[in-house]
């Protein structure tokens, strides 16, 4: 696997650590979270795997591309559609989330549009970016940042406010069935390889995914997973935990650094974070605005004046649903709906597979 | 390309333009603010289950060398809820208040007895207030622990903030409670929260802090006495120091304590029933003070002893507080952590805690008289 595939796999991670993921973790806390989550995490591992393999076939080909090459395009655009979709929604429910903890914790004072149009602005130039740029953007972030995240992670570890006994009380409940929302949140936390659907073009080198991958993987998935969902219960405490609408927030808010330049630790560890899930919104929204890029293409070959058209509109598009929704969600809705997206992306996941699965036949046979 | 230069024209043009709408600070400037360093909750006069809320305001001044003494304004008023009160504050003074760098709530201890929601509430809501903030309780009410002004205060430091927290001093006998932790034990089946109690003195000069309160969903709150603060500071957080006292007819021994460790298990009857909790208190560390000659080869002797007064005063610690049915050191969340998940594991703590029994083993080792024999 090339090392960008990894940078897409954390910055999935980094950034559902903040976003809805862990409340609807914490919500079904007593009702099996956590047989779900191990559950999850080796399901993780395994599409990572069956993706990676179906994509061995195509070395530098984009899915629209192979879908052109095998598929009739009366097949392919309504796939297109509606992974496009789900895309836009993935960075656009990121988007929701960071825009409302700026209000609430950064810039109580300022209106919501303006802190979107920012939002939005920049996001824009990121989309239209060259696909390459974007993940040398990612590598460059990450260099810079991930180091101090994962710092104050550490930190949160081994701070002495921490109850492991909570903790250990929320293992207790392993014992209970497993319950599909909080597989498919968890299972969420994966997809972040997913993005190689458009970004594959860009990796020219076969990739194999062995069980050296598989291990890191897996790894990089039990920290995550342990981190979102136990590290708040030691600080937060395990009963009454779902109360909580950005557990992570109020955890970061419960670190002191006695002699750090700032002693409350949650402004630098929102703007870490923000960082991070920027450019995850902008990854989600580039794969998207690439797919819909190929359903649009009314002419095999279209003028510099059409692309520039579609490039417009479909900005436009962007921010005008952005916009509408970030504006009237409120904060159950952005949990129901998000409920509702994990639950289908998992269909998605599946189908996106077998989708490959079948590709990957075409081509052979 | 498909990137057509016009538009990386056009965002480019969005992007400066989006700098005019900043209006440079989002927010009111520094000296359009107050900030609040403490907020104390008394109970009303005035309302029925209403609230006194003073504020404790820093004062800015020029410059720390040509200021004396610390600056601060009080402002109360009274109002059904805190957050009520607050925001009648509000029109008392002519800038905005500040509540981010608020770093401590003073309570009275009477509001202690029963639910806390009703005045934490606002605390954790808010999101511009801390989560490290220190939670104390106050005697004989937090206005006027608000007020107190220590003589020992410096400018540009805030003598409630030093209190608690290591950042300045460090003793077994304060007990430091940030805001989470309050909110995670108080909400915690099997667990109780203790905060400190803020005293004064009769000339109002210094502030005193060496007991500290248990407190309890159901019951009054109970307070703890210094040793008992003491020996929850130690076995529970492992605090260390220059402190502990063991006596026997003719020797008495002051202990300098570098590093205490306890730790439990909870053993149950065949029916399943916590039956004994048997305690491992180690404490590590030399002597402090004697009131006789010590000879270094009878340091195993000394450590005996120390060992038993130890054991005797923990025992008496666990008992009270088994008596008074409170449990602060989360014996009975422990046990529930320990336990598979039942429906009626809480249950079951709570009819077996009274009777439970402690078993307490102390391990006391002295390393050296100190710099003298």
């Amino acid at each position: 696997m090339s090392r960008f595939v990894y940078y897409l796999l954390i910055s999935n991670m980094v950034a559902n650590v903040i976003a809805a993921g862990p409340r609807i973790l914490f919500s079904k806390s007593e009702q099996g979270a956590i047989v779900s989550m191990v559950l999850a995490l080796f399901f993780g591992v395994f599409i990572n795997w069956a993706l990676i393999r179906s994509f061995k076939a195509f070395p530098g080909k984009s899915l629209p591309q192979i879908l052109d090459l095998y598929v009739n395009r009366w097949i392919s655009i309504p796939i297109l559609l509606v992974l496009g979709t789900i895309w836009y929604i993935a960075g656009l429910q990121t988007l929701i989330t960071y825009v409302d903890l700026l209000l609430r914790f950064l810039t109580p004072e300022m209106s919501v549009f303006t802190t979107l149009s920012m939002f939005i602005v920049v996001i824009s130039f990121g989309v239209i970016m060259k696909s390459r740029s974007i993940l040398f953007t990612l590598e460059l972030v990450f260099v810079l940042l991930l180091p101090f995240a994962i710092y104050y992670v550490v930190k949160l570890y081994f701070s002495p406010q921490i109850s492991w006994d909570h903790v250990k009380l929320a293992m207790t409940f392993i014992d209970n069935p497993p319950n599909y929302l909080v597989f498919s949140t968890t299972l969420f936390f994966f997809t972040g390889t997913f993005d190689i659907i458009i970004l594959n073009s860009l990796f020219k080198k076969k990739m194999t995914f062995g069980l050296k991958q598989a291990t890191l993987v897996f790894l990089l998935g039990v920290f995550t997973i342990f981190t979102t969902y136990f590290i708040p219960i030691g600080v937060l405490g395990f009963d009454r935990i779902e109360d909580i609408i950005y557990p992570w927030i109020f955890t970061s808010d419960s670190i002191r650094m006695k002699y750090g330049v700032i002693e409350r630790v949650v402004f630098i560890f929102l703007l870490i974070f923000l960082a991070i899930a920027f450019l995850n919104i902008v990854i989600h929204w580039h794969i998207s605005f690439n797919l819909f890029e190929n359903v649009f293409r009314l002419k095999k070959s279209m003028t510099d004046k059409g692309k520039t058209i579609r490039t417009c509109l479909l900005l436009v598009v962007f921010w005008v649903v952005a916009f509408l929704v970030t504006v009237k969600l409120t904060e159950y809705d952005l949990f129901t709906y998000s409920s509702y997206y994990f639950n289908l992306m998992f269909v998605v996941i599946i189908g996106l597979l077998g989708l490959l699965w079948v590709l990957n036949r075409r081509a052979k046979s | 390309m498909r990137n057509s230069p016009i538009i990386k024209v056009l965002i480019m043009a969005l992007l400066l333009g989006s700098v005019l709408l900043q209006t440079g600070c989002a927010f009111k400037d520094i000296d359009k603010r107050l900030f609040v360093a403490a907020v104390g909750i008394d109970p009303s006069d005035k309302f029925d289950k209403g609230f006194k809320v003073t504020l404790k305001i820093a004062l800015p001044f020029g410059a720390i060398k040509s200021s004396t003494k610390p600056g601060y304004a009080y402002i109360s008023e009274e109002g059904a809820s805190v957050g009520e009160a607050i925001r009648l504050l509000e029109t008392h003074v002519d800038k905005v208040l500040e509540l981010g760098h608020m770093k401590t709530i003073v309570i009275h201890e009477e509001l202690l007895a029963g639910h806390l929601q009703e005045f934490m509430d606002y605390f954790v809501r808010r999101a511009d207030i801390q989560q490290i903030a220190y939670v104390a309780a106050a005697r004989p009410s937090a206005e006027t622990i608000l007020k107190v002004e220590p003589s020992t205060e410096a400018p540009a430091s805030v003598a409630l903030f030093n209190l608690f927290g290591d950042s300045a001093i460090e003793s077994p006998f304060i007990v430091t409670t940030y805001l989470f932790q309050l909110r995670r034990d108080h909400l915690a089946k099997g667990i109780n929260s203790v905060l400190p109690l803020i005293e004064t003195n009769e000339k109002k000069d210094e502030l005193i802090v060496n007991n500290s309160v248990v407190i309890s969903r159901e019951k009054e709150p109970v307070i703890l006495s210094i040793v008992e603060t003491k020996y929850y500071d130690s076995l529970l957080k492992g605090s260390t120091g220059f402190t502990y006292q063991v006596k026997n007819d003719q020797l008495k021994l002051l202990l300098d304590i570098s590093e205490s460790k306890m730790s439990y298990k909870i053993s149950e009857s065949k029916n399943q029933t916590p039956k004994t909790i048997e305690v491992h208190i180690k404490l590590k560390g030399i002597i402090g003070e004697s009131n006789k000659k010590l000879s270094v080869s009878k340091l195993d002797e000394y450590n005996h002893m120390a060992s038993k007064e130890v054991q005797k005063k923990a025992y008496h610690f666990f008992k009270r507080m088994q008596e008074e049915n409170l449990d602060p050191f989360g014996f009975g969340l422990h046990y529930r952590s320990t336990r598979l998940h039942r429906r009626d594991v809480v249950k079951m703590w709570e009819n077996a805690y009274p009777t439970i029994e402690f078993k307490v083993k102390a391990d006391v080792k002295l390393q050296s008289t100190g710099t003298i024999e």
